[in-house]
């Protein structure tokens, strides 16, 4: 069955990304829509699929496998199944980046203003996470610096809102912060895809030395591994890919946390398996979640944030009840 | 004899306080050395120092190497006994990286060949103890550093792990172990160092180390000494201070 598992995933995510292409408000016919990804001019049917559908498809497809497969490398590093990639504080100061973006007017001024301040915020966190937490600190002060980097930026971002001149202003942040991937263009695209990529690929490296550490952190290092280094690559290849996928998605919980919860058993447990199927996986929740809110409130913009809260959330529940009965 | 661990004045220290003080200790290819001391004595520290797990003063032959060159001169046994994610025992054996005709002698030897498909965060303490030893055993390394590989075993995974432990010193590798069970120590071990506060104060034969005298310097215990046709019997009997 494990070695099944990522062939499996891997034409769902196929399927789900075709889906994405395929659905929306214009109605456009299969074979129509494909041919126009590759052919013709200036048409709307042309105009719609490269210029809205296609960026939208690609981003669900890169921010989901960011989210799972960061999630997977935290819980690994971290040796605990509640670990998810905002615990660095990389979300958290991306988003207040974008807020300030959002409330100077710098985003109405230019469209990328946005996701550049969110990824300067991402910067600035996995800097401050490195000088706290660096080469010599350990798991603890990595979590304890995050929840303190969180908090703080959570506090900017409560700020900015108190300062909102008009509630107009406000509620254009609290709409961002929700996560959605409507709207975007294939500028967000270029933006955002070589840091994920860059994140997703020093994360993908990790999976050998996740396995050693399953036995803690002495035995990890007995068996070859190099700990600060190790560090080091989790916290920059999280930040890298967190801070471009908030960037330009916005807040997008639980995917994270959960995608790596439900593939665990399917793999056999060892990290080094987990990190390719929580990318495969996560690229699946958030092209279905985006889906599902094309399908659920074509006229309401249901944000997609919101959906992966509202499934994931009992879901998790529906795991620790399950957890607790193994336990007792 | 080729000399597979060689401290000189290896000094770790914990704040101020040295926890090791100055230790110099060479173990060459066919000793099986038990490390012996009451609880604070330094032994893990010793372990630990000795591979660069913790910052240390003097010389050690393996913290200076490069984790990849290390892992293959020395395997570790930590105190912890760690198992974070439910794999499987073969998956876990395997993480050892010393190949897999070295994972297979090493779940013989530790009679764990049917627990291959269980999950290893499914069995019991003991038996996760003794798939921990496999594991480090896998890793077919020269030397072996085992830090109370004793704890939590019944009595006869006990004598079987000393077995498995003077096996390989007989095969032409080196085995240091802290221990606690002074008899299992006379009976199995070739060598006996006896850690007090950091420092050693006895190196030598079983009978040597365990005299009289350092029972009740160090242990504070007196015990009961007999050479039989099975060999050293060693048994404390009771407290002195």
């Amino acid at each position: 069955m494990t070695r099944a598992v990522l062939p499996a995933l891997g034409a769902l995510v196929a399927a789900l990304f075709m889906a994405s292409l395929l659905i929306g408000p214009a109605g456009l016919g299969l074979g129509q829509s494909l041919a126009a990804l590759f052919r013709g001019e200036g048409e709307a049917v042309v105009m719609v699929m490269r210029d809205i559908r296609l960026p939208r498809a690609i981003l669900g497809l890169a921010v989901g496998g960011a989210l799972g497969l960061s999630g997977a490398a935290m819980q690994g590093f971290l040796r605990n199944p509640l670990a998810e990639p905002g615990l660095i504080g990389v979300s958290s100061t991306a988003a207040l980046g974008a807020v300030i973006a959002l409330q100077t007017g710098a985003a109405a001024a230019f469209a990328l203003a946005l996701p550049l301040a969110a990824l300067a915020g991402a910067t600035l966190s996995a800097l401050l996470i490195l000088l706290m937490a660096g080469p010599r600190g350990g798991a603890l002060a990595l979590i304890l610096a995050g929840i303190a980097l969180s908090a703080l930026a959570g506090a900017g971002t409560s700020l900015v809102l108190n300062l909102s001149p008009n509630p107009f202003a406000a509620a254009e942040i609290v709409f961002w912060m929700m996560g959605s991937l409507a709207d975007r263009s294939m500028s967000h695209v270029w933006l955002a895809a070589p840091f994920i990529a860059l994140g997703c690929a020093m994360l993908l490296t990790t999976g050998r030395s996740l396995d050693a550490l399953t036995l803690g952190e002495d035995a990890a290092q007995s068996m070859g591994v190099r700990l600060s280094r190790l560090r080091l690559v989790i916290i920059l290849g999280t930040a890298s890919a967190i801070g471009a996928s908030v960037a330009v998605a916005g807040a997008i919980g639980f995917v994270g946390l959960i995608v790596p919860h439900i593939l665990r058993p399917l793999v056999g447990a060892r990290p080094s398996r987990l990190l390719p199927a929580s990318a495969l996986g996560g690229a699946a929740m958030v092209l279905a979640a985006d889906i599902a809110v094309r399908l659920i409130a074509p006229d309401r913009d249901l944000k997609l944030g919101v959906l992966t809260a509202l499934v994931g959330a009992p879901f998790f529940l529906h795991l620790v009840w399950r957890m607790r009965k193994v336990e007792a | 004899m080729t000399a597979l661990l060689q401290l000189q004045a290896l000094t770790v220290r914990r704040g101020q306080c040295p926890v090791v003080d100055a230790v110099d200790l060479t173990v060459s290819a066919g000793e099986f050395v038990g490390l012996l001391g009451p609880n604070g004595a330094g032994k893990t520290s010793l372990l630990r120092g000795a591979l660069g797990l913790l910052p240390h003063e003097g010389q050690s032959n393996l913290s200076a190497l490069p984790p990849g060159v290390r892992a293959r001169a020395a395997a570790f046994l930590p105190q912890g006994r760690e198992i974070a994610w439910p794999v499987t025992v073969a998956d876990l054996v395997a993480l050892a990286d010393g190949g897999v005709a070295a994972q297979g002698r090493a779940l013989a030897r530790m009679g764990l060949e049917a627990y291959r498909t269980r999950r290893a965060t499914e069995l019991s303490g003991g038996e996760q103890a003794r798939v921990l030893i496999a594991r480090a055993l896998a890793q077919d390394a020269p030397l072996l550093l085992a830090d109370e590989p004793g704890a939590g075993l019944d009595p006869e995974a006990q004598i079987r792990t000393m077995q498995v432990f003077r096996d390989l010193a007989d095969e032409g590798r080196a085995v240091v172990a802290s221990i606690h069970d002074l008899g299992l120590a006379a009976r199995h071990c070739t060598r006996l160092v006896l850690l007090h506060q950091g420092r050693k104060v006895a190196d030598g034969l079983p009978r040597q180390v365990l005299s009289a005298e350092n029972l009740a310097s160090v242990f504070g215990v007196k015990g009961y000494h007999a050479e039989t046709p099975d060999g050293p019997v060693f048994q404390p009997l009771g407290v002195i201070r």
